[in-house]
């Protein structure tokens, strides 16, 4: 005979932690009404004379480290439009960079946090819906690094490989979408935290491939040390799967910032010294020449 | 880069360019990286963190206006992962107060209420400890309340703690490696900063990393269990001390 034993036993239980949270998602949720008034970002940096930059540190050539020194194609462009800006607001401008990541490289631009984002961002739909961006100031294409000892590939001979990818990056999306479109087989694709890993797992053997922006993985594998191209150990695919165009990330739907800033960069491009700016980090003397070629800017009539 | 130099950026991080640092702010945290950054943020979040927690750890025992808001903050902080503690802060600091303040501040906040939320159970679980019996004994004994609270008590309390304490030290000190995704200059990102621009081999320098982290740990350990073995009463040895 089975016995049973009801016991009553008089708790006073705690709500569950998670319906704590209920106010804290909510503030979160909310933030738009709690936020400081937005004004436009012209206002703020017009009335503060300083104006906030997230800036990458992490990628080659855009923002990195050379030696002690932060250097890179976004810092020139960046400082180079605040003197443009400093023109068009016609008062001078103090520079406050602000690194930023991953994770902070959308959703700062998106607080106001800072008032404008360089951090090679390729300007992709999916990001447009959170943020606006200037015209393109660089552009790339989308290769696979992969090691030459098995001879010379492109981008088909990775149907069913292992390829790296970098967390975050535009480029997973596209390249499933390049194999899709090719009716071959997809790759299996491994995240790594940054290039630098992922080069390395690429040399270790642990992948068949790593992609991202051509330039910055031909920069990150030279500057470890790995030769890149037709006679080294690394080689990038000929194809591209797809193409990259750098903006700079500013907050949705404020015209008259995008506005001044795409002057700016028009005015650098009639001056020629975006030209002088991006041959020194894409020119032939670069661990990774891109020609401008096609790839210009076309600044509005002024008038 | 030298083997030297390595240690030294990994110990001191790189230079921070003047345009980096917001004049609002106390510059010497904005100048810190690598493992000076991660010991600063690590003590001052246990610093503030564990006054902190022994004020939640007394609210929770006081009237019932007192004790829900610090249930409420225990039990909500304790169930965060510290990782979104920190995305909380850096994501929504600037749009709640309107100020743009430095992440290494926003990390170390983030810590500081992390710390002491489980700052306040160790706190509660020491006190605790502390039987009834006990007090009762020392009060028949002829200790006043005082003594009792300070030669009994706490002496019962802190020994209980102590271990727990070092834990948290610990957790919060390795835990501050989670900054390396909102771009603080700590040790993990410094290291990160090394092998992403320089040619190095990564392996080395993530074995600096652990001897770091693990001697810096081991080193409190060795810190904690002296001040145990000194604490009256502490050590069980000590406990016969005088007896015939």
């Amino acid at each position: 005979m089975k016995m049973r034993t009801k016991t009553k036993t008089k708790q006073r239980e705690l709500p569950s932690p998670l319906l704590f949270l209920i106010p804290i998602l909510g503030a979160a949720c909310g933030t738009r009404a709690a936020a400081p008034p937005r004004t436009s970002a012209l206002e703020a940096v017009r009335d503060s004379g300083e104006v906030v930059i997230g800036i990458g540190q992490d990628a080659a050539p855009f923002g990195y480290r050379e030696g002690d020194d932060l250097v890179g194609f976004d810092f020139d462009i960046a400082r180079a439009v605040v003197a443009r800006l400093e023109a068009h607001l016609g008062r001078e401008l103090k520079i406050r960079f602000k690194a930023v990541t991953d994770e902070t490289r959308i959703g700062w631009v998106q607080s106001g946090e800072v008032h404008m984002s360089l951090c090679h961002t390729n300007c992709t739909r999916k990001r447009d819906a959170r943020i606006d961006f200037t015209v393109p100031y660089g552009w790339d294409g989308k290769g696979v690094l992969y090691a030459l000892g098995r001879g010379e590939r492109d981008l088909a001979a990775f149907a069913g490989a292992t390829i790296g990818i970098k967390r975050s990056s535009s480029s997973q999306g596209e390249i499933e979408a390049w194999f899709e479109g090719q009716g071959l087989e997809q790759p299996t694709l491994k995240v790594y935290d940054n290039h630098a890993a992922g080069i390395r797992a690429l040399v270790d053997g642990q992948i068949d491939g790593f992609t991202d922006d051509n330039s910055i993985i031909i920069n990150t594998a030279m500057r470890a040390g790995h030769g890149v191209g037709p006679s080294a150990a690394l080689n990038v695919t000929k194809t591209s799967y797809s193409r990259a165009q750098f903006g700079i990330g500013l907050p949705e739907n404020d015209s008259d910032w995008r506005d001044v800033l795409n002057y700016s960069l028009h005015d650098l491009w009639n001056d020629r010294e975006f030209q002088a700016i991006y041959e020194r980090w894409f020119g032939a003397d670069s661990m990774c020449p891109i020609p401008l070629g096609q790839n210009r800017m076309e600044p509005f009539v002024i008038g | 880069m030298s083997a030297f130099e390595v240690v030294r950026r990994l110990l001191v991080g790189y230079p921070v360019p003047d345009e980096f640092v917001d004049p609002a702010y106390p510059e010497l945290l904005q100048r810190l990286g690598g493992l000076e950054l991660t010991l600063v943020v690590a003590a001052t979040s246990l610093l503030l963190g564990l006054p902190l927690g022994a004020l939640l750890a007394v609210g929770r025992q006081g009237p019932a206006l007192v004790r829900w808001p610090a249930v409420l903050f225990v039990e909500v902080v304790r169930g965060l992962p510290v990782m979104l503690l920190v995305l909380l802060f850096v994501h929504l600091s600037y749009p709640l107060l309107g100020v743009r303040v430095p992440v290494a501040l926003l990390g170390t906040a983030a810590f500081t209420l992390h710390a002491a939320s489980y700052a306040s159970e160790i706190f509660r679980s020491g006190f605790r400890a502390v039987g009834g019996g006990v007090v009762d004994a020392a009060r028949v004994l002829g200790l006043s309340r005082r003594q009792t609270l300070v030669h009994v008590e706490l002496s019962i309390a802190v020994r209980t703690m102590l271990p727990a304490f070092l834990g948290l030290l610990i957790t919060v000190f390795k835990d501050t490696s989670v900054l390396i995704v909102v771009g603080a200059a700590e040790l993990t990102c410094t290291a990160r900063q090394i092998t992403v621009s320089q040619p190095v081999n990564m392996l080395p320098v993530l074995f600096l990393l652990l001897l770091m982290y693990g001697g810096s740990a081991a080193l409190a350990s060795l810190l904690v269990a002296r001040l145990e073995r000194r604490w009256p009463g502490a050590d069980p040895r000590n406990d016969t001390k005088g007896l015939p």
